[in-house]
């Protein structure tokens, strides 16, 4: 009886040696999963630094008023006659046949 | 102790311990009676047991210890070493950014390249080698580094990332890299007066950099400017394209918002590369709208007009004679557009009558004038967060003479901001604010204004800045649609103690909406020449004024302002004044 509670006793200290080992050696490699991921952040973190600087790097406004005059030559900048207020604007007549609306007509 | 033991056996049989008695000999003989033979082994036994009992102990000491190490403590202290923090990254200083968040200054994590001499084996080679990858090194130079007798010597700060590769690659004993901290100002020269600049080691010795170096360096968060990003660039091409046509020497240009002292474009020309402070030269460092002071001329007229009109010596219906040039001392005031003839205050306004405006500070007395003047922030250097702050420069005497020429804008010189808070203070109901380049928030809000003309003074000074614009010298800066109110200023430039006439600065102060203004528009030029389409004119009605309306015109739309309809009854009726009972026609100058 005695021999049987010492052999039992033995035998889950041994697996619970082994457990706690095993729990051991996860939470380490959790840890160093966790130390890549806390290191990747920071390196992304870095790189949006980078990255911000560069957006007003590349947002210059010298930069982009020569990009517009490139690559927009039909937009200028607004002058005062461009601008109105809604109340302003002129009502749309209610038989006005729109040309889009038109072309749906006639082929229907 | 075996030696006593023995001993003592012989006589008593019984094993006494007793160090003082200890004998170190042997006898041979003893050892082999036998009941001597028997203690010796109990004794033995005692011991093992004894050196066995303090070896146990021990060496569960060190099981415990190990256990207390590796599973009780080993698993927290790595833990917190090799977790690496994912707070936000570690800048050396704090970023710079504009009113609405866009970056101005930040730093930038540079590698730096230093040895260790005692290391590198082969000094020579190791010069030649890194001066094959930066372009710019000296191999002498560095060779004659490298052989220093010292554990530290840097050899190139902040290097590209592709100069830190190729270095890198090298694989030379005895050079590493320090990580350092590089100031990237992204918008390059479109704020670099304001801005100012760092040296080496990252400490501002310049504009911004330098006035909030410890705030820069302790804090984290950045630093938000008043100043718009957009605005700055409008103001500074405006101003460049007036440098360039009318062949300016420099130029400078703001723009306040007066109800909060807010400056949203503060541009010095000509600037400097950021990056290159050291190849600049004088002129070019110097920030021309904070710290250089100059005479500005009739733009005075404002502040002399307000005094008389706010001290009751003079009324918008009142006049003066202006018949004849007036003689003080050595000087002779005249008008450039001489009249001849009385006029009224309005006119004297727009007509800039230099004999009317020294009539009316005469009026109005030396005290008032310089109370008035030092209300307005016109006799200490301007308030505003930069260490480049020009005082301005008085008389050293107040003497009539000098009452005079002030009301002109002669014999005092002021810089443009200064001169720009002040106009806003007349046309700001009255109410200094002392100018800012901070955006004010929650824990810092802006300070209080103080009152310094009364409201009744504030809208008919509205009302003359207008008539200056719609009828005066201040007709190229209209802006349509936004109500533009100015004055122009045109003064000599003493040199050598004597004003030339070629010389000139021009400037044009222009606020808008006029009837209830916001924002307030300074251009300065420095040595303007004029043209054929100015008629060779260089006075700042021709030269300023145009930058200005096109600054109001293209700023407007920016800050979501709406044309109005300036021939509105009403407006017209806000701002109405009579000049001339005979119908306006008026002068340019």
């Amino acid at each position: 009886m005695k021999t049987y509670a010492i052999v039992g006793w033995v035998l889950l200290i041994i697996v619970a040696g082994y457990a706690m080992l095993r729990v051991g050696m996860e939470v380490e490699g959790l840890e160093d999963r966790l130390s890549d991921l806390n290191r990747q952040a920071m390196q992304e973190q870095e790189a949006t630094h980078v990255l911000r600087a560069e957006w007003s790097y590349l947002n210059r406004p010298e930069r982009l008023s020569e990009l517009s005059r490139e690559l927009l030559p039909n937009l200028q900048p607004p002058d005062v006659d461009r601008i109105t207020t809604m109340e302003q604007l002129p009502e749309r007549e209610a038989n006005i046949v729109l040309p889009a609306a038109a072309a749906l007509g006639k082929s229907r | 102790m075996i030696g006593t033991a023995l001993l003592n056996e012989r006589e008593n049989r019984r094993p006494r311990r007793s160090p003082g008695r200890r004998r170190p000999c042997v006898s041979s003989k003893a050892l082999i009676s036998r009941g001597g033979a028997r203690e010796a082994i109990e004794t033995g036994r005692t011991r093992l047991l004894i050196a066995g009992s303090v070896l146990l102990l021990a060496f569960s000491f060190v099981g415990l210890r190990l256990v207390d190490l590796t599973l009780a403590r080993a698993a927290q202290e790595p833990r917190a070493q090799r977790t690496v923090s994912t707070e936000r990254i570690e800048t050396e200083r704090a970023d710079v950014v504009d009113r609405n968040g866009v970056i101005l200054a930040t730093g930038l994590a540079a590698a730096s390249l230093f040895a260790n001499p005692r290391q590198v084996i082969d000094p020579d080679e190791a010069a030649e080698l890194v001066a094959s990858v930066l372009p710019e090194a000296n191999a002498a130079e560095l060779a004659a580094n490298l052989r220093k007798d010292r554990s530290f010597v840097w050899l190139r700060r902040k290097l590209t990332p592709r100069q830190h590769l190729d270095i890198h690659n090298l694989g030379i004993p005895g050079l590493d890299f320090q990580r350092e901290e590089i100031r990237v100002f992204p918008k390059r020269r479109l704020f670099s007066h304001v801005l100012g600049y760092t040296d080496i080691d990252n400490h501002g010795i310049a504009g911004i950099e330098k006035f909030f170096d410890p705030r820069l360096h302790g804090e984290r968060e950045p630093l938000a400017l008043t100043l718009d990003t957009r605005l700055q660039y409008i103001m500074r091409s405006a101003l460049g394209e007036a440098m360039t046509t009318y062949k300016a020497i420099g130029g400078s240009g703001l723009i306040l918002n007066i109800k909060t002292g807010e400056v949203l474009s503060l541009v010095s020309l000509p600037d400097f590369d950021p990056y290159k402070p050291g190849d600049a030269d004088e002129e070019q460092r110097r920030n021309r709208a904070t710290l250089g002071v100059y005479e500005l001329g009739s733009a005075f007229k404002v502040f002399t007009t307000a005094m008389a009109l706010d001290a009751g010596v003079a009324t918008l219906d009142g006049g003066y004679d202006a018949t004849k040039p007036i003689k003080v001392a050595r000087h002779r005031i005249r008008d450039y557009h001489a009249k001849g003839r009385w006029l009224s205050v309005p006119e004297i306004f727009v007509y800039s009558s230099n004999v009317g405006a020294a009539k009316m500070a005469m009026d109005v007395g030396m005290a008032t004038q310089r109370d008035y003047l030092g209300k307005l922030g016109l006799l200490k250097p301007s308030p505003v967060e930069l260490p480049e702050v020009g005082s301005p420069i008085l008389p050293d005497v107040w003497r009539p003479s000098s009452i005079m020429t002030i009301a002109f804008g002669h014999g005092i010189a002021v810089s443009p901001l200064q001169m720009a808070s002040a106009v806003g203070a007349i046309l700001n109901d009255g109410v200094y604010v002392p100018p800012t380049l901070v955006k004010s928030s929650a824990s810092a809000p802006r300070p209080k204004g103080r009152r310094v003309a009364s409201k009744r003074t504030s809208r008919e000074m509205r009302r003359l800045l207008r008539l200056v614009v719609e009828q005066g010298s201040g007709r190229r800066a209209a802006a349509a649609g936004y109500l533009v109110g100015g004055k122009t200023g045109t003064a000599e430039k003493p040199v050598n103690g004597r004003y030339k006439r070629s010389a000139v600065i021009s400037s044009f102060i222009g606020a808008f909406p006029i009837n209830e203004p916001e924002y307030l528009v300074l251009v300065v030029l420095d040595e303007p020449t004029g043209t054929k389409e100015t008629l060779h004119r260089a006075t700042g009605g021709w030269v300023a004024a145009p930058a200005v309306r096109r600054v109001v015109e293209r700023m407007a739309p920016v800050m979501g302002m709406a044309p109005i309809d300036e021939q509105s009854p009403a407006l017209q009726n806000e701002l109405a004044i009579n000049p001339e009972p005979e119908g306006p026609r008026l002068a340019s100058f």
